[in-house]
Formats: structure tokens, sequence, C-alpha cells
């Protein structure tokens, strides 16, 4: 079919229109507008005692009960009655994620994304209360005592109910535990767990864990990733494949369904032990792309947003509806080398590489300058922390000496990265691979497409992949040792092998004299930054994207805490 | 020759083609890597890739996982189990089914129900502003990538103007666009297509007896030339649908549309063997289904084409 | 356009000599004793009844286009502003020149890396033309000589041949793409590869169909009866009428393997980082769509423009070279 001269003339045309006219037509408003809400929602801890004076002035005001009527809670966290259905109560909250795991298995799903959606599943035996101070409370376990060395000894409530009804005794916790040592099971919770020697069964409310050396952080392992009590005839009844993707807990809100790429729901419990919590029902909806995540929270479509990029937060922030809140992440995006891949087994190239890298470049570049680079590998505020470490020194001449001393010839350095998976991790990579370049090395970046990036791949000559490291324990031993340390698949497949390293930290599992501690992990540092097996980046800031009238605070650990204390609806 | 012995050669070239494709595919992935050590945390020992490697038969040689493989999937239609999930491979396929059918016969829907009437109309006001218009449209939905139709769509109607949801399925609002983007190829040769066939019975000779009649050009149209210009259209209209397959992939990347395409794809990177494959014959055996549903309507309308 | 090409492979296919079976032999068939008129003779006879001027106005813009973008990627150097690798962290998200906060130093706007938007999109244009071209050759002549093979010998390599191109055509090709480059990593080369052989099963299903039609008429009987070699009867009879063919399914294979490269390239798995390409700059603008929607947009209405003046360019090939085409290609 020839279409004539006149038609390709108005064809011609009209695309010139068009391009014109997207050129033309701005969206909303580029600058933002002043806020009309000053507003601060900012401050981190929410004393849980305040929406309390809210409950005293309308007590019975069908319009406008306030939820926090049935948010007093107790130290022990006695179950408060029923709050009565009321406009207040939000019949679907409508979470938007840019990620979701492949299963909801407490055992194996604990990236970033899993842990956030079993949150609100399961419970744990203590929990860390991170609005106060990363304090360790009861939860399923009302108290515990070290009864020697290697003993820990823990009272379980009672009146605790599973999802199906059934209630909570020690058996359970006795076979979660052996679930996650099981060697027969795909689980990643082992690693989190290699010093636990087992769970004895002293009375339907009393077990008692025993580790192989003595942990001292035992206690803040049990409110930690992998943990969540699980219920044992379940389980057994209707199999561990299943119940992976049809879980059963303890926790506030039970599963509902869960269509894949689609959405998750969660319905409140009612006979969660704890106080109830705001929301009747959640919706976790996946919607991968930025944008789209960023419109569908404006336009109202749904309710808070996950992994807001700093560069939308002005967006949010201006918009009249909604509001941002941010946490400094207890996780920081490290790069990690095979240090036997030709190009890197110099440590000299190595240690120029790090040296190349712009730390504070990136930071201001891709994270508006929110984000951290941290002294060494720590993080503030926990075990290890020392303020007068410098952070990671950037010196290209000095790099460039040091490949020339190190005689580097050109080999080819393969750097992989998802496009998705870590904040900024393709635009951190690309900038990274120009610095490099930069001072003379030769690099190739590959960007694929990977639900789960945290391989490095033998095959092709692989030397740096994006990795980060979650401080799950609020102390070294849960990200330095747990993924650098010799237990993990980076020295298993020879990527490295740190002698003193190794010796250095496995003491310091095993005593618990914290003065000593401190002094071995100072020295894994030392050992961490001089050998370059990689380098931390830097510690971003994790951005959540809300609607108005929604009171929930982001932790520094991925964790969707819904609960009563740490989510409010106000006026909608 | 008859029909039957037509179809029945067409249906045994269509399952020799199937078996073909999910044998190359079948060895290429067992070929490519192992899945094992992309499926365990960092924190798994040799030892459990090797337990895994044995749980999941990747131990055996080439050719018994091959016999295994196809004993399974003839006698009960059973993939195994996706390597990610844990549950059957095809159960994982089958759910993810409903929602691009959903897309892909929204889109056909809007190929012929948009594109037809545009190209008849565009026929009988021929060389009028309309049917410039009209043309110029449907080159337009000929040249654009269906991908970047996608993205404008989701810029200017769901981030701009704020009208449409862009992402997943959740209610059928969320279908518009998407449905949009994958037909607008399919529309516009439709469209094109339809006014050619019609323009040239229009031509002949019975249609100047029924204007000599004094049939008006409409009643003309619709009385004679239609059905005759339905031949063509009606088999372009089958490889439509098999051309939807094919774009539905970028489309459901671009919306996120939870549906085989982007399994597909994911399940490709992560080397998910057991539905990758069961992925492949699928969409392999709708494709084949299709062509050769319009072979044999083809067949039977014009009896000549039958003589290969 | 793509469907075309699929509609000449069944029309190609679907006759009696692409299979292969005996036909009467006579003289070369005329128009008027053509079986019914299949959907690919409507169409064409349609156009040029409907031609009534040769137009040269949609060929001639469709190559000043074509030759525009030729030119553009030839001496991108001297036309782009400034290196499409040169990043500049501050000046991330610029917007184009007519915005407030753009510039004219950047016309287009930048990338979220403060590369300069229009210096990419023309040394984009060289990856794309680069492929392009190079996939149509290799598309056009692997395709003619396996349909070559396959007319020729015939039997069970013919038929072997022909099934492979069923294979090959059974799955989206875009599935089959994604999982060889799944398999053996992204690179340039493999993306010409593939490309290439997207395209080939036209090509042999056609020539094929012509060795076969043409060794059946009596001319040809004739000439081996008397000793012609086959080279000679492949020069002097086949030849000319395949190029015609082979050119015009050229024009047309372009659009589709433009279309392919970029599709793959804005999944990622094409043209990686940081090298420049319209599809993969596309992927990456997706993530600011809503702050920065000219990453995105602008490769997108390049890649509009080239399929659009290369189709219509095909298309016109295609219609110039009719006469033959009309009785040959089936």
């Amino acid at each position: 079919m020839t279409p004539n001269r006149s038609v390709t003339r108005r064809l011609l045309s009209i695309l010139l229109l068009l391009a014109i006219a997207l050129a033309a037509c701005q969206p909303q408003s580029a600058a933002p507008a002043p806020k009309a809400e000053p507003v601060a929602k900012t401050d981190a801890a929410k004393p849980t005692s305040a929406p309390a004076a809210k409950a005293d002035t309308k007590p019975a005001d069908a319009s406008k009960p306030a939820t926090q009527a049935d948010a007093q809670p107790t130290a022990t966290g006695k179950p408060e009655t029923k709050p009565a259905a009321s406009a207040m109560q939000k019949d679907n909250l409508v979470v938007a994620i840019a990620g979701e795991p492949t299963n909801l298995d407490t055992t194996n799903d604990l990236g970033n994304v899993g842990v956030r959606l079993l949150y609100p599943i399961f419970d744990l035996l203590i929990r860390r209360d991170f609005l106060d101070g990363n304090k360790l409370v009861p939860s399923l376990a009302t108290s515990w005592r070290r009864v020697d060395d290697l003993t820990l000894e823990l009272k379980l409530r009672d009146g605790v109910l599973f999802h199906d009804g059934s209630k909570l005794t020690a058996d359970d916790v006795k076979f979660t535990f052996d679930r996650i040592l099981d060697p027969n099971a795909r689980g990643e919770a082992r690693g989190y767990f290699l010093n636990l020697e087992g769970v004895q069964v002293v009375d339907p409310l009393t077990v008692r864990i025993a580790t192989k050396a003595p942990d001292p952080l035992l206690e803040q392992r049990l409110a930690s990733y992998g943990a969540w009590i699980v219920p044992k005839v379940h389980v057994e009844k209707v199999g561990n494949e299943a119940f992976i993707q049809a879980p059963v807990g303890t926790g506030p809100y039970k599963f509902v369904e869960w269509r894949r790429e689609s959405q998750l729901v969660l319905d409140r419990f009612d006979g969660y032990w704890d106080q109830a919590p705001a929301a009747k029902r959640i919706t976790f909806r996946l919607i991968p792309e930025t944008a789209t995540r960023v419109a569908a929270l404006l336009s109202g479509e749904v309710d808070i947003i996950t992994n807001l990029p700093p560069d939308q937060v002005e967006t949010v922030e201006a918009n009249a509806g909604t509001s941002v809140r941010s946490v400094p992440l207890a996780n920081a995006h490290v790069l990690r080398y095979n240090v036997n891949s030709p190009a890197l087994k110099d440590v000299r190239v190595r240690r120029a590489m790090n040296l190349a890298i712009d730390r504070e470049g990136l930071v201001r570049a891709l994270w508006r300058g929110k984000a951290t680079v941290p002294r060494g590998f720590t993080f503030e505020g926990e075990f290890g922390y020392d303020p007068s470490r410098p952070t990671p020194e950037f010196n290209p001449d000095k790099a460039r000496a040091l490949l020339q001393e190190a005689g580097y010839a050109g080999e080819p350095i393969v750097y992989r990265t998802s496009p998705t998976y870590y904040s900024n991790g393709r635009q951190a990579a690309e900038a990274i691979v120009e610095m490099w370049k930069k001072v003379g090395l030769t690099v190739q970046l590959e960007v694929i497409e990977q639900a789960a990036n945290t391989q490095i791949d033998e095959s092709g000559g692989l030397s740096v992949s994006n990795w980060s490291a979650t401080s799950t324990l609020g102390d070294p031993d849960g990200y330095l040792w747990r993924n650098w340390g010799p237990d993990n698949n980076h020295q298993k497949r020879g990527y490295w092998q740190p002698e003193e390293f190794n010796q250095l930290g496995r003491e310091a599992r095993t005593i618990l004299d914290q003065t000593r501690r401190n002094q071995i992990y100072q020295r894994m540092f030392d050992i961490f930054e001089q050998d370059a097996p990689g380098t931390v980046l830097y510690i971003p800031l994790e951005s959540y994207g809300l609607r108005k009238g929604i009171d929930w605070t982001p932790y520094p650990i991925y964790y969707f805490d819904a609960r009563a204390y740490n989510l409010k609806l106000t006026a909608p | 020759m008859s029909l039957s012995a037509f179809v029945l050669r067409r249906v045994v070239r269509g399952i020799f083609t199937l078996w073909l494709v999910v044998t190359v595919v079948f060895f290429a992935l067992r070929l490519s890597g192992d899945p094992a050590t992309l499926l365990l945390s960092d924190s798994a020992t040799a030892d459990d890739v090797a337990r895994l490697r044995e749980q999941l038969g990747l131990n055996q040689p080439l050719p018994v996982q091959y016999a295994t493989f196809f004993s399974r999937v003839l006698l009960g239609a059973d993939f195994g189990q996706s390597l990610q999930r844990r549950a059957p491979a095809g159960a994982v396929v089958a759910e993810r089914i409903p929602a691009t059918l959903t897309l892909a016969l929204a889109a056909f829907a809007l190929t012929i129900l948009v594109g037809i009437p545009a190209g008849i109309a565009a026929a009988v006001r021929r060389n009028t502003p309309l049917d410039r218009l009209a043309m110029t449209g449907a080159l337009l939905g000929q040249v654009t990538p269906n991908f970047f139709l996608g993205i404008v769509l989701v810029l200017v109607v769901g981030l701009w103007l704020r009208w449409l949801p862009t992402s997943g399925d959740a209610t059928w609002a969320h279908l518009i666009l998407p449905a949009l983007t994958l037909s607008a190829y399919g529309i516009a040769s439709m469209a094109r297509l339809t006014r050619s066939a019609l323009l040239d019975v229009v031509r002949k000779d019975y249609m100047r007896t029924a204007h000599a009649k004094g049939l008006s050009e409409r009643a003309a149209i619709s009385r004679h030339a239609l059905r005759n210009a339905a031949i063509p259209v009606v088999t372009v209209m089958g490889i439509q649908l098999g051309h939807l397959l094919g774009g539905a992939v970028a489309t459901e990347i671009v919306f996120a549309w939870p549906g085989v395409g982007r399994l597909a794809v994911q399940s490709i990177f992560l080397r998910d063997y057991p539905v990758v494959q069961a992925v492949v014959l699928t969409i392999a055996g709708v494709y084949v289904a299709i062509n050769l549903l319009v072979d044999v309507a083809y067949g039977w309308l014009d009896p000549k084409i039958r003589y290969t | 356009m793509a469907a075309d090409r699929v509609a000449v492979d069944r029309l190609a296919a679907d006759t009696p000599v692409a299979r292969g079976e005996p036909v009467p032999v006579t003289r070369r068939p005329h128009a008027t004793e053509q079986p019914a008129p299949s959907l690919e003779q409507v169409a064409q006879l349609v156009a040029r009844r409907r031609r009534t001027l040769r137009i040269p106005g949609v060929a001639w813009a469709s190559a000043a286009l074509l030759l525009a973008i030729v030119l553009a990627a030839i001496f991108a150097p001297a036309l782009a502003p400034q290196s499409p690798y040169e990043q500049s962290l501050l000046d991330r998200l610029t917007p184009p020149a007519w915005q407030p906060g753009g510039t004219w130093a950047r016309p287009l706007g930048a990338d979220d890396l403060g590369r300069d938007v229009l210096s990419r999109l023309l040394y984009g244009s060289r990856i794309s033309l680069l492929v392009g071209f190079s996939a149509a050759l290799i598309g056009m002549v692997l395709g003619t000589s396996l349909g070559l093979l396959a007319g020729y010998l015939g039997g069970v390599v013919g038929d072997t041949i022909m099934l492979l191109a069923d294979a090959q055509l059974a799955l989206p090709f875009l599935v089959l793409a994604i999982g060889a480059i799944a398999v053996v990593g992204p690179s340039l080369g493999l993306l010409i590869v593939l490309a290439g052989i997207s395209g080939w099963t036209s090509y042999a299903r056609v020539t094929r169909g012509m060795v076969l039609s043409l060794s059946e008429q009596e001319f040809v009987v004739a000439a081996r009866a008397v000793g012609a070699s086959t080279t000679r009867l492949l020069v002097r009879h086949i030849a000319p009428n395949l190029v015609a063919t082979v050119v015009v399914l050229a024009t047309l294979q372009l659009a589709s393997v433009i279309l392919l490269e970029s599709t793959l390239s804005f999944l990622g798995l094409g043209v990686q980082p940081p090298d420049p390409s319209w599809g993969s700059m596309l992927g990456a603008g997706r993530e600011y769509l809503n702050t920065a929607w000219w990453i995105s947009v602008f490769p997108g209405l390049a890649l509009m423009v080239t399929i659009l003046a290369v189709s219509l360019g095909g298309d016109w090939l295609r219609d110039a070279l009719d006469p033959t085409l009309a009785h040959e290609r089936l």
C-alpha cells in the first residue's frame, strides 16, 4: 500500500508537532511548591503513650473516633479490647513494593524484600525495639535468663495463638529451630545460627537454647533474621513446600492470598496476642517501576510506597497529599572482588581501585547528599563504631601510582550488576567504571536483570559485583563475619582467603569480653581495608512515601512493622 | 487433496516442530550454566550444592535427564518443580496464563473492533481527510515500537494526566493501556489491509453492476464487497493473533503485567529450567496451534491452496 | 513490516512449488492464470491499480530520511556536542534547552549520569545502523544459500531446512533471542548474529520456491538436457529474479531487525552500558519517566523515524519491483 505524497507530508508534520507537543507539555509541577504543612514527619521515635491523649478527647464520636483509643501498650503487651469498627479503621492499606521474594519462607527468603513481608505475619521470641534505642523487649518470650555460658532459658507467653487457632507451645519453638538447622533444608537461616546446638523443651512454656560455644549475641540473634516462630503441627501437616507459599504465624496479620507479581493480601488476625493493629487489611502491590510507583502514590491508588529514590523525594514532599519518611539504613552498599581473578590478584590493584572511587561525589550526585560514607565498615550507633576511624580515602593519583607499581598491564575487569536490585546500583556502577577507567583500569560493565544478584558467577571471569551488607544484629558479627567470613560462599569459592581475619572472627564470636571483642573487630576492619577484598561505598538513606493520615515509622532494617505501636491512622 | 489429509499433514508438522523446539531449549539450558549455585545463598557449602544438584537430578547424564523429562511431560504434563519457587512448574506457568490470555484477547478484540471498521470507513470515504488521517495513523502505528508506545502511554496517560493506572492487573482499568499498546500494530495493519482489500473488490465489475442497478455506495459495499473482502482479512487475523504473543513480552514488561511473557524472561535469567521448559512449550504450542488453525481455515476457504 | 514478512512466508510456503510437489509444467504463469488471489497479491494489485501516478515523493522522502540518518551516524563525532560517554554527575537530569533549567550545551537534556542525550542519540544511530545492515546482510546470505540448497538438493536436506524454519517460527523470535543471550551473555557480536538469524526464513522460502518453480520450466529442462551447467542456470535464470526479491526482503527485514535490537537493548540484553543504543537509552530512562522524560522519549522518536524511513522505502521498493514479484514470488 503506497501512501501518497500528501500523506507522507502530513505524517512528518504530525511527528514534528508531536515532538514539540511533548517538549512543551510540562508535567504538573517541575519546581516544588511551597509546603502547605510545615509538619515535619521526621521524628524517629514515636513514644507510644502520645496517642493516648487523643483517645481521651473523643471517646464515642462515631465520625472521628481515634484508633488510638486502643493504643494502650503495656509493658507486657496484654491483649486489649478489640477496636470498635469505625471510620478510622483503614479497610485496605495498600503498600506498593518494588520487588517481592520467591516465597514466604522464614528460613530462606531473608533478603530485603522477604523480611519486609515476613514481619507482619510472624513474631520473634525477643523483639528489638527500633523506636527505643534498639532495646530487646519481650515478644513471644516474656522473660529470659542465662543459665550458664552455653544455655539460655526463656519463658514463653501464655495464650498466644497461631493463625490457624492452635496455641503456641515450647514444641513450636523447638520445631522452629530444628527446621532452621536441618542439614537437608535449603535454608539461608542456618548461616545465622551456626553456633546453635539445639533447643530443649523444659515444659510447655519453657525452653532452653544451647549453643556450641559461648555466644555474646544469642539474644540479638533470637530477635533477628530467621528466628520467627512457626507452628509445628501445621507445617508438618501441610508440608514445607505448601507452608512457604501460604504461611501461618502468630503475627498481627494472617495470610489471605498471594497473586505472584501482582499482590499479597494479609488480613488482620483477630486472635492476635498483642493489641490489634490499625489496618484491617494490608495489600502489598508489586509496582517495580519507580515512576509508576510514585505516580500511584500521588494519585491515591496506593497509600505507602517503598524504595523512593532520592531524585523523587522532592516530588512526593511537594505534593499536598503525601509526605516522605526516611531512615539511614543499617546497610551499606559494597563492592566485592574476586581476588583470584587475573586482574585483581595483586592487592595493590585492588587498593588502587578503592582509592579511585569518589564516594562523596557519588553521594552528592546520586543521593542528593543524603547517603553517608561510613567510617571504614562500621555503622554509627552499633558495636565497633569508632568516630576516629577515617572514611575511605579518595586519591586517584595514588591509585595510578599503585597501578604502575603493581605493573598492571590492562587485564580486563568484568563488573556485573543488576539494573534495579540496589537503589542507584546501576548508576553507581556506571560512574565507578568511569572513575576506574580514569586511573587506567580496563573495565567492562554488564548490566543484567536478575532477581537475586548476590552471586558472583565464576564463569566468564567475573571480577566485581555489587553487594550489600545488612547489619542484622547491631554488631559486626552480623555483617562483617556473616558476609565476609569463612562460612559464606564468598570465601568458600575462593574469592578471598584471609587467615588472620578468620581466626580473629572466630574468637570474637565466642567470648563475652566486650573490650577484647572491640579490639578484635578494629583489627578485622583494618584487615578488610588493607587486603581490599572489596570496599564500602556508602550507607544509603532509605525513603518511603506516605499519604497524609498515615503515621508509620520505617526501620533501619527493611521490616514493615504495621503493629499498633508503629502504624497509626489519623484523619484520612 | 481432501481437507482431512491436509489437516493431518499440518498437525504432524506442528507436533514435530514443537518437539524440535522443546528439545533444543532443553539442551541449551543444560549446557549453559548450573542453577544449583544460583539457587543457594552465599552461606551454602560445596556439599549443599552437590546435594541440591542430586535432588534436582542434575547429576544424571544428559540423555537420561532428557528421557526422564520427556516421559514425565508426555505422561502427566509434569514439568518438575520450579527451582525457585519449589512449586510445580506447570502450575507456576498455568497461574500466569490467564493474565496473558486476557491481555491478548483484549488486544485482539481491539484489533478487530477498531481496525476493521476504521479500514472500512477509510475505504468508503477514500481520499477524504478522514481516509488520510486514518492511514496516517495506521502508518504511525506500524512504525512505533510497541515498548515505546507503552512508555509514552505510561508517561502521558499514567504520569501526567493520571487518568489510568499503569502497573499490574489489580483492576479492569489496569487492562486498558497494555491492551492498547499491544493492539496498536494490529489495528494499524488491519485497517490498512481491510481498506485495500475492500477497495480492490469495489472495483470489480459486479460492483459496477450494483451501482448501475441503483444501489447506494453503502449498500453495495455491505451487501457485496464485505463478504468478498473477508477472505484475506480473516487470514490476516490469524497472523495477528500469533503476533500478539511476541509483542506481549515487551508489553508485559513495560506495564509489569503478570503474564507468561514476563515469566519467560525472568525464569530464563534465573535458569529455572522446569519453568522455562514449561513456558517454552506453552508459547510454542499456542503459536503452532494458531498457525495450524489459520492454515486449516485458509485451506478450507480456498481449496486450491491445499495442493501442497 | 513484520506482518508482511510472515505473510510472505506463509504464501511462499503454501504454494505447490514451495512444497516441491509436481506442478503442471508450463510456460511462466501469466497473471490471469494465477490461482485465486492471495492476500499479498490483492494488496499489490490494488496498490498498482490505485497508483494513478508513479509517486516518487514517498521514495524521495524516505531516501532522504535514511540518508540523513546514515550521515548522522557517520558524522556523529562532528555533530555531537560532546562525547556520549562523558559523565558529569553535577549535570544529572538536565532538561532540554527550551525548558527551565536547560542549556544549549545539552540541547536535548542530559541523562541520569549527566551525559548529553543528543550526543548519545547520534552515536546510537551507529549501533542501530550497524546492527541493522550487518544483520540484513547475514540473513540475506544465510537465507538465500539455504534456500538454494533446499531447492536444488530437495529431499531430506530440503525438508530439514524447511523444518528448521518452522521450528524457528514456532516461537516469538524475541523469546529465542532472550534465551540465547541469557545463555551466552550479552555481546554486540551475538546481537548481530541473532538479528541476522531472525530473518533467514523468508529468504529461504522464497528462494527455494523460485528454484523449484524454475527447475520445472520447460526451457530449463531443455537447457539441462543440452548440457548447460548448474551454475549457468543459476546465473542466467534464477539470479536476476532473485535479486529483486532479496532486495525487497532485505529492506523489510531491516526494519524488523532494528526493532529487535532495540527491544533487546531495552530489556538490557543488547548493547551494554555505557555504549549508547536507542533501545537501552529508552530502558534506562524508565526510572526517571516522571522527572526526566527526555531520556526515554527522544531515543524512541529516533527509532520511530528510522523505522518509518526504512519501511516506507521498503514498501515503495516492493511496489516498484512489482511486476516481476507478483508472479515470481509465489
